[in-house]
């Protein structure tokens, strides 16, 4: 474990935006990890560990987050929620 | 101060305030707390909100076993939100800053997401804003109560107010603290009527859409004898009903009293007064107001209780109860009489989609059709029969082809009896219920054959006048004092006497006060009411002679207007038992 600061750029790919599911996914990754995380679209700023935090930034596609973690493995959690809006979104588009 | 006019199921009144259930907008009962409360207030909350997320992750469960693991994933998100700290901490905040009650104070909340989501401006987002609508209903579910089997535990006392009550809901009511029921749809033979009318619980139905109307906690008054509900009575209006059941309560007292003595008429001609019931515990509350026995027990609750098809037992025990409750005074066992739309499980094939259920397959002719069915519940009857003084009835037969085939299918039944070697008594009177205008019609072809009649006016007058009487738009037509029932009436007694057999009235005239002077009149010895009318009924009868009640019934006879039928009657009455009455009675 390491403790360390890091912050990195997304972009919101989700065609219907950061909805529900995704946001439910976000959260249950974050919730895995000791470290705090922000979620930022330069208006709102909120805990990639509460729901109703990520429904607030109200992120359309395209849309850029500022994303920053804080504290123990933040990397690795960094890593994996990178993975997620790159990628790891794909799964949670066609479930209703 | 709003009055609604419904249909009246269960006698009595009651006021008390309302318990609103099963609607789709939740009411909230009380906007605030006192300040004392707060701490016991947000305690409720976090039990509530700790009883919603068991609820959630339980269905996640059954959804990933189910359907696979994206879906239960729908629920993990909604288990995400409900245990959310922030959420928690935004209801607690209002709780404890503004003293809103957690039921309001979580609608508060809930509101504001379901409004941003609704606002994210794409359609596909704002359809979730269903989920946030899902997650307060379930919370409000909690905190109000509205888990419907609380109804079995409820500490005080309260008037039910419901879109719809299932029968099984209506059996788990807490009598004690029921004070009454209202319900938004519904008809006067509608299970859950008859089911509130076993319960001796004032119930009005068929109000139509009131209980936006209202708030939960709002006084209400149910008054089960006029089909009138009252919500938020004025002074004066309360005052009233107060005295009516003060009233109605030191009657029932004094009637009570004189239960024993035999229900003849004031020369001595013997009325037989029985009860009508549903369940076995029901023999006592007949008995008890001093019924001369059962004429109608309706059997469909044995097949509406599970779901699955009762077994011969299952009927044996129930009738033995029964007649073992009634201690040797005649049980009339009346066969299925539900549609096969209201069947459990197998079958439901044979109810065809869109048909109208009144005129479709349904009673005897379900029974005709699944002669299993039949044969389970008929085997049941004549095994019963060993204990007691039992009688059979098939109801809605219309025509004598039906009854006969019924009669040959006892036979059969009579035969694997015998056969099986085991206790039964094969010769008990078998009769037929008149409800259907073509066997009033054929009422003497039908004498010959019958060992007894029994007249069901609540289908007789429906089939009849053409009418359904939940239904509001024609509910009017709906009227027991109709001339063309009196004919009916009339013929079946005449062809029963003719041939020399016993005639009874069942169905809701028969609990009817008015009603009385008028069958006995027409030449009615035998009435089967609802138990909680039976001593009303014995002392109309007490008070009454044959010449007279003879002459009331010529009377109604030459009346060609239903409406003025009713008021010739409820005059009458009111002229042979004054103190049956409030004063301010309309004649």
């Amino acid at each position: 474990m390491q403790e360390s600061v890091c912050r990195q750029i997304v972009t919101v790919k989700m065609k219907q935006g950061l909805h529900l599911r995704p946001i439910s996914e976000i959260v249950r990754i974050a919730r895995l990890y000791p470290c705090d995380f922000k979620i930022s679209n330069g208006e709102h700023s909120g805990s990639a560990k509460e729901v109703y935090d990520l429904l607030e930034l109200k992120a359309m596609p395209d849309t850029e987050l500022v994303l920053e973690a804080n504290g123990d493995d933040a990397s690795k959690l960094m890593e994996e929620i990178v993975q997620f809006f790159e990628s790891g979104y794909k799964k949670f588009e066609d479930v209703d | 101060m709003l009055v609604k006019r419904g249909i009246a199921v269960s006698p009595g009144v009651n006021f008390g305030p309302a318990l609103i259930l099963g609607t789709e907008d939740f009411r909230i009962p009380r906007q605030f707390v006192s300040v004392n409360a707060i701490e016991t207030e947000i305690a409720r909350l976090k039990t509530s909100l700790d009883a919603v997320c068991e609820e959630i992750a339980e269905n996640e469960r059954l959804a990933s076993d189910k359907l696979g693991k994206q879906y239960g994933a729908i629920f993990a998100a909604h288990l995400q939100m409900v245990s959310s700290p922030r959420l928690r901490e935004e209801i607690e905040t209002l709780i404890r800053e503004k003293c809103y009650s957690p039921e309001h104070a979580s609608c508060r909340v809930f509101r504001r997401y379901t409004k941003l989501v609704q606002h994210l401006g794409d359609n596909y987002l704002a359809e979730r804003a269903s989920d946030i609508i899902d997650l307060e209903k379930r919370l409000l579910k909690q905190l109000l109560g509205e888990k419907r089997e609380e109804l079995s535990n409820l500490t005080t006392p309260i008037i039910v107010l419901a879109n719809n009550l299932t029968p099984s809901e209506t059996a788990s009511l807490a009598k004690e603290f029921v004070l009454g029921f209202a319900t938004e749809v519904g008809g006067r033979t509608s299970h859950t009527a008859i089911l509130a009318g076993a319960l001796e619980i004032p119930a009005v139905v068929g109000l139509g859409e009131f209980l936006s109307d209202i708030s939960g906690g709002d006084m209400v008054i149910v008054d089960g004898n006029n089909g009138e509900v009252i919500i938020d009575p004025d002074e004066e209006t309360l005052a009233k009903y107060k005295n009516t059941g003060e009233r109605q309560r030191s009657m029932a007292a004094r009637l009570a009293s004189r239960r024993k003595i035999r229900s003849e008429t004031k020369e001595g001609t013997r009325i037989h007064v029985m009860g009508n019931i549903e369940f076995p515990n029901e023999v006592e509350h007949c008995t008890e107001r001093g019924a001369d026995g059962i004429g109608l027990y309706r059997t469909e609750f044995l097949y509406l209780q599970s779901n699955t098809e009762p077994t011969e037992e299952v009927h044996y025990d129930a009738y033995c109860r029964v007649v073992q409750a009634a201690k040797n005074r005649p049980i009339v066992i009346r066969t299925l009489d539900l549609g096969a739309d209201k069947i459990p499980r197998g079958y439901r094939y044979l109810a065809k989609e869109g048909m109208n259920p009144a005129l479709g397959l349904r009673s005897v002719r379900l029974s005709l059709r699944d002669l299993p069915l039949f044969k389970t519940q008929l085997r049941a009857i004549f095994r019963a029969a060993v204990h007691g003084d039992v009688r059979i009835m098939f109801p809605l037969i219309s025509t004598l082809l039906e009854w006969r085939q019924a009669k040959m299918i006892v036979g059969d039944v009579l035969e694997d009896l015998e056969e099986r070697g085991v206790e039964f008594n094969p010769n008990i009177p078998i009769g037929m219920m008149v409800e259907v205008p073509a066997a009033a019609l054929l009422a003497e072809e039908f004498a010959e054959e019958v060992d007894f009649f029994s007249i069901g006016t609540n289908d007789l007058i429906q089939y009849t006048l053409a009418v359904d009487r939940s239904d509001p738009a024609v509910s009017s037509l709906y009227n027991s004092s109709d001339p063309s029932i009196l004919r009916l009436i009339k013929m079946v007694v005449e062809a029963a006497h003719k041939k020399n057999i016993p005639v009874t009235v069942c169905g809701q005239m028969s609990s009817d006060l008015k009603s009385i002077p008028l069958l006995v009149g027409l030449g009615i010895r035998q009435i089967s009411a609802t138990p909680l009318a039976i001593p009303e009924v014995k002392e109309v009868i007490r008070q009454l002679t044959i010449p007279r009640a003879e002459e009331i019934a010529a009377h109604a006879m030459t009346i060609d207007v239903a409406r003025d039928v009713e008021s010739y009657l409820r005059g009458e009455l009111y002229k042979i038992c004054p103190d049956l009455f409030d004063e301010e009675l309309p004649l």
